[in-house]
């Protein structure tokens, strides 16, 4: 499956912000955790995800810090209000989308 | 390709310089994560690098894609309020003094184009050189501001008028009252690099105030004392309302502000207690009893007799006119509503609060806490300015004051518009610079 396509219709920063509503994360670990609970099926580039973090940074959906754990520094990712009420936003736009999606196919087949 | 050539073709795509570091930093690590991945996988050093770099995706597509974002800005609209308060203020300032001075009664319109010229060039380089480096070089700024309004008092300080707080320097006149109230955002940068410290960061931060406050308690300017004190405690509480000390932050800030609300209590009481001519100033003060004073009766007569729209019936008798001829640049508010009506007053004033609430609502969102507390320190400069101006124009208080755009002189000019070039580099470098550091391990509540 051309997983990157896939990625890149815009569903990403949704994910990014559910996995960050859970716990603050840096880049790598949101890559790995994203390519853990989906099964391998994204695999996402560092390429996209950090222009992706910037932006929704520059939106304030996002706020970033440099912390040291285990000897290592790092930038980790905090949700702020805004980018919750985008969340949810999104993941109900989302939830629309596949609903329809299923109306057309026909019940039960997504 | 080397992870080395690879940052470089990437951070290269940025077209601000600033913003390069930070980015080449955080995908340093990323790389570096993936290459220790790639050799727990069993891979040789070389090559687990040489994956790990192919694992990034294309340099100049990534680096094109953060140089989007990662751009200086500039708050045109701020700056646009700036400038037509500036032109506001100067001609008002402008038609009072010739209608009650007369026609180029002095030079002093056109100095203050030249002050205003001045001002924004100021206003310019502050914004342009990143506020960062002002907050990195706090201490020592200060310092100088310190030390040089300390020695330049005692050398090349004049007596004016009974007020010690002129330098004079090079045919220049410099009023350190004024330009001491720089030491507030740089007391939030101080601030900024004792996050951890606890207690004792609370202790340093009370004993940063002092200096600065001593030497304009001995200018003397109870104007700058009250406005400087209070900005430097809206910095702390600040501080340590956002956590940066990991101390009881309730228990700290009922103590702080309780003890400065009851310092003039218990000081009034001991004036009162002892009696004499001390305790008769502080009644004066207290009764607000304008008929004891004449500014204020004049004052208050002014603002009584004025209109919605046009000029007031005081307005145009002639203790008005002599109060003005000595007193306009003091109480230029309190004209614009005796002379040009109450709305012309409310529209002014209103005009200078909508742009501090844009300064403040610039500083407060900022992600950067260096920047956001030093934004703060600009803004309650500011905002205590005008508080207590509009209680001297408006006959609550007698007090000597200064107002940004209505009040003229070249000292408060270069000292307010360093201050909103302050602001405008935390808006302009917010998607360019570093993330904070955070101090504290472990913590889900810092930054």
């Amino acid at each position: 499956m051309p997983v990157d396509k896939v990625l890149s219709s815009g569903s990403t920063p949704m994910l990014l912000l559910k996995l960050l509503s859970e716990k603050d994360m840096y880049g790598y670990e949101m890559i790995e955790t994203l390519r853990q609970r989906s099964q391998n099926v994204f695999e996402m580039k560092a390429g996209t995800l950090y222009p992706l973090l910037h932006n929704l940074e520059e939106k304030q959906f996002l706020t970033s810090y440099e912390q040291e754990a285990a000897g290592k520094v790092r930038k980790y990712y905090r949700i702020t209000k805004e980018g919750r009420r985008a969340l949810e936003q999104k993941t109900d736009e989302w939830k629309q989308y596949v609903h329809a999606v299923r109306d057309v196919l026909g019940e039960g087949s997504v | 390709m080397s992870i080395e050539e690879y940052l470089d073709i990437l951070t290269g795509q940025l077209r601000c310089r600033k913003a390069r570091e930070p980015v080449r930093r955080e995908l340093l690590w990323h790389i570096q994560d993936q290459k220790e991945a790639f050799l727990a996988e069993g891979m040789e050093e070389k090559d687990a690098a040489e994956a790990a770099v192919r694992e990034m995706g294309d340099p100049v597509e990534v680096g094109g894609a953060l140089d989007r974002i990662h751009r200086p800005k500039m708050a045109w609209k701020l700056i646009g309020l700036i400038g037509i308060l500036s032109i506001a203020g100067f001609m008002i300032q402008f038609f009072l003094r010739m209608h009650f001075l007369g026609e180029g009664a002095d030079g002093s319109s056109g100095k203050q184009i030249v002050y205003l010229l001045l001002g924004f060039a100021v206003m310019a380089g502050v914004c342009f050189l990143d506020y960062s480096w002002f907050g990195s070089h706090a201490r020592l700024l200060s310092a100088i501001l310190l030390l040089g309004s300390f020695l330049g008092r005692k050398y090349l300080g004049a007596n004016v008028n009974g007020s010690q707080k002129w330098i004079f320097l090079g045919g220049v006149s410099i009023d350190i009252s004024l330009l001491l109230l720089l030491l507030v955002p740089l007391y939030g940068a101080i601030l900024y690099s004792y996050r951890g410290e606890g207690y004792r960061a609370v202790a340093k931060g009370i004993l940063w105030m002092a200096p600065g406050l001593f030497i304009v308690w001995h200018c003397p300017s109870v104007y700058a004392m009250m406005v400087l004190f209070f900005s430097y405690l809206i910095v702390l509480t600040a501080a340590i309302h956002r956590g940066w000390f990991q101390i009881r932050r309730r228990t700290v800030l009922w103590s702080l502000w309780g003890a400065v609300c009851l310092f003039p209590v218990i000081q009034g009481a001991l004036i009162l207690g002892r009696g004499g001519y001390q305790a008769e100033r502080l009644m004066a003060v207290l009764s607000m009893d304008g008929g004891s004073n004449y500014q204020l009766d004049v004052v208050r007569r002014l603002l009584a007799g004025s209109h919605w729209i046009g000029a007031g019936s005081f307005v145009q008798t002639e203790t008005a006119g002599l109060f003005a001829e000595n007193l306009l640049g003091e109480y230029i508010l309190t004209f614009v509503i005796s002379y040009y009506g109450i709305l012309a007053g409310l529209f002014l004033i209103g005009l200078i609060l909508l742009l501090l609430v844009r300064l403040y609502h610039v500083s407060a969102k900022q992600k950067n806490q260096l920047g956001s507390m030093m934004g703060i320190g600009c803004v309650s400069v500011l905002m205590l300015q005008v508080i207590v101006y509009l209680l001297g124009n408006t006959g609550v208080f007698l007090m000597g004051t200064y107002c940004p755009f209505l009040t003229y002189g070249g000292s408060g000019i270069v000292v307010d518009f360093c201050l909103f070039g302050l602001v405008l580099s935390i808006y302009r470098y917010e998607n360019v610079l570093a993330p904070d550091k955070v101090i504290r391990k472990k913590t889900s509540h810092v930054c």
